[in-house]
């Protein structure tokens, strides 16, 4: 079969995914706290390429080497864009903004989060999450702060998992001395809990009420599973810390991250990909009018 | 059906339905004692598609799977009970609530099996009016216009004698100055029990103004509406009830139309990723003939 039939074919499986990610992105332009998607394409492993023995004289090698060849291109990874969204006030006591800009000593990151050494290391910059408790107790983490309040006066997610605080437990906005909800509270850059005079909020096991900001050091090894929630793999925990004092992450109330999905860069990028996949499709029916010349014409009387 | 086309489809549908919920905002933003609904945007669960242990190659950044995501729904339709300003009247029946409070109201509903029973519910909007008493009595009972009874702190719809001046003081007293004998002391004929709202995430809405708690809340009824003690006002911030006064409704044109825009272009980009994938998939067809 002629080779180059299945690299278009390749080709434009290829561009259907990244077609599929940028409009993912237009759909989630409203939505608070996600993150611009790419795909990433990556080309077949190459192949060498040999011609076999065939009028040569003597002395000749048996078959010479041609040189490499790849055969296809695929969608390797969908890697997301974890610069920050714009802030919106929304004037809601239960909106959370997480504003991350964690900095290491002696490296410069670039605006998209990455910084390459002068021997070729790269760094990528770490990025603060809110963490929340599924059911079946595992840890997510989470950028979307529209929070809210369940029966039980736990503060949960919209889609109703409780979000941790630093002791590891659930935050609770009950008193525990009075058994009385906490309506009127405010929440520090830190994420403490306090009162409208200032005072610190205590728990159910005295410890103050305090949000769980986790630091990740690399963002990248985050699988997004929907609903706003990030899981990381078994074995990659260690790279998640809760957040020290002196890293440059505020915790904003009564406001909300936006996305950070740019509606002309998604625009262009969703054309791009129309038009290689148009491409890609022509020289499909190139290969399909050789062929018919092969299967047809050739041995015509 | 590609993936792009669903992804598309899906997130259009989410943001019709913030559409619908900005229009009734705006339909009511007259509308006495309104408040407006919120709602926000979350994305949908993706799904990973494998990739074989050969794909992980120098250079990689993610761990192995393929991630795709698809679409966005809307979550979180909650009301927002921030007050609405204060506009006179000359009607002694129309009263205001300043505060985070809410009166409550009797309702006629029917039950499962059809038969009538009384159900509470909450209301802000204070445009009240007296109804007469079953035939033969001479009392007149204080209801909202649609005719739910207006509860008293003894639990009770709030009666009160034919042919009087109602005045209510900023507690909810109800006193009724009789006109026939203007000498005569006034009778209090109840007070309006009010309750604090401590957790607006948990109320739902019926419809015509009036505001519940689903069944299974029921129980920590006093953990989300909490009843006003006008004797005792505990630590919250004041509720105040003014009579001769009705409040308007909480919503900005300014905010909903902003809103607006910013939905339909949205919904804009989308249609343009669903022409986008159908000429992809037009593309597909044509490939041969």
């Amino acid at each position: 079969m002629l080779r180059g039939l299945y690299t278009a074919a390749s080709g434009m499986i290829a561009q259907q995914r990244k077609h599929d990610t940028v409009t993912n992105n237009i759909a989630n332009i409203n939505t608070p706290g996600f993150k611009q998607g790419t795909a990433l394409t990556r080309s077949f492993p190459e192949m060498l390429i040999e011609r076999i023995r065939s009028g040569g004289g003597p002395g000749e090698p048996v078959n010479s080497r041609v040189g490499p060849l790849t055969t296809g291109v695929m969608a390797d990874e969908n890697i997301a864009v974890y610069a920050q969204g714009d802030i919106q006030e929304t004037h809601n006591a239960y909106d959370f903004a997480l504003i991350s800009d964690i900095q290491i000593p002696g490296v410069q990151f670039d605006p998209s989060g990455k910084y390459v050494g002068p021997d070729g290391q790269r760094v990528v910059q770490p990025k603060a999450f809110f963490t929340v408790l599924m059911e079946n107790g595992e840890q997510r983490y989470s950028l979307n702060g529209k929070f809210s309040v369940n029966v039980n006066g736990e503060l949960v997610t919209s889609q109703g998992n409780r979000v941790l605080g630093r002791d590891g437990q659930p935050i609770v906005l009950i008193d525990p001395a009075t058994r009385t909800p906490i309506t009127n509270f405010r929440v520090t850059k830190t994420g403490l809990f306090t009162n409208a005079d200032g005072q610190p909020l205590v728990g159910a096991n005295g410890q103050p009420l305090n949000l769980l900001i986790t630091r990740i050091e690399d963002p990248n090894q985050l699988i997004l599973e929907g609903n706003g929630l990030y899981r990381l793999n078994a074995g990659s925990e260690n790279i998640a810390r809760p957040v020290g004092p002196n890293d440059e992450v505020e915790v904003r109330q009564g406001f909300i991250e936006r996305s950070n999905v740019d509606p002309g860069q998604s625009m262009v990028d969703m054309m791009a990909a129309l038009r290689a996949y148009e491409a890609n499709q022509k020289v499909i029916q190139y290969y399909d009018k050789s062929m018919e010349k092969a299967v047809n014409e050739i041995g015509r009387i | 059906m590609n993936h792009s086309m669903i992804n598309a489809s899906v997130s259009m549908h989410a943001l019709q339905q913030k559409i619908d919920l900005i229009a009734n905002n705006i339909a009511n933003a007259n509308t006495t004692g309104y408040k407006r609904r919120e709602a926000s945007f979350q994305d949908v669960l993706t799904s990973v598609n494998p990739q074989p242990r050969a794909f992980q190659r120098e250079g990689r950044l993610s761990p192995l799977g393929f991630n795709l995501g698809w679409g966005a729904r809307l979550v979180h339709a909650g009301t927002n009970l921030s007050q609405g300003s204060l506009v006179a009247s000359d009607n002694p029946l129309d009263v205001a609530i300043e505060g985070n409070g809410l009166f409550e109201v009797s309702v006629n509903t029917l039950d499962a099996n059809g038969q009538p029973v009384r159900r509470t519910a909450w209301t802000r909007n204070g445009a009240f009016e007296l109804s007469p008493g079953p035939a033969g009595s001479d009392t007149m009972y204080l209801t909202t216009k649609d005719g739910h009874f207006v509860v008293g702190t003894d639990n009770n719809p709030i009666a009160v004698p034919e042919n009087s001046r109602i005045e209510i003081d900023e507690n909810g007293l109800v006193m009724a100055y009789s006109n026939a004998d203007k000498t005569a002391p006034p009778v209090p004929a109840g007070q309006m029990k009010l309750v604090r709202v401590i957790r607006p995430q948990l109320l739902s809405r019926l419809g015509d103004n009036l505001y519940t708690i689903p069944q299974e809340a029921e129980v920590n009824r006093e953990q989300i509406l909490q009843t006003v003690d006008q004797a005792a006002p505990g630590n919250g911030d004041p509720i105040k009830v003014r009579q001769r006064f009705l409040e308007q409704s909480n919503v900005s044109l300014a905010d909903e139309m902003s809103e607006l825009m910013v939905i339909q272009r949205a919904f804009q980009l989308n249609s343009r990723a669903i022409t986008s994938s159908d000429m992809m998939m037009n593309a597909a067809n044509n490939l041969r003939g």
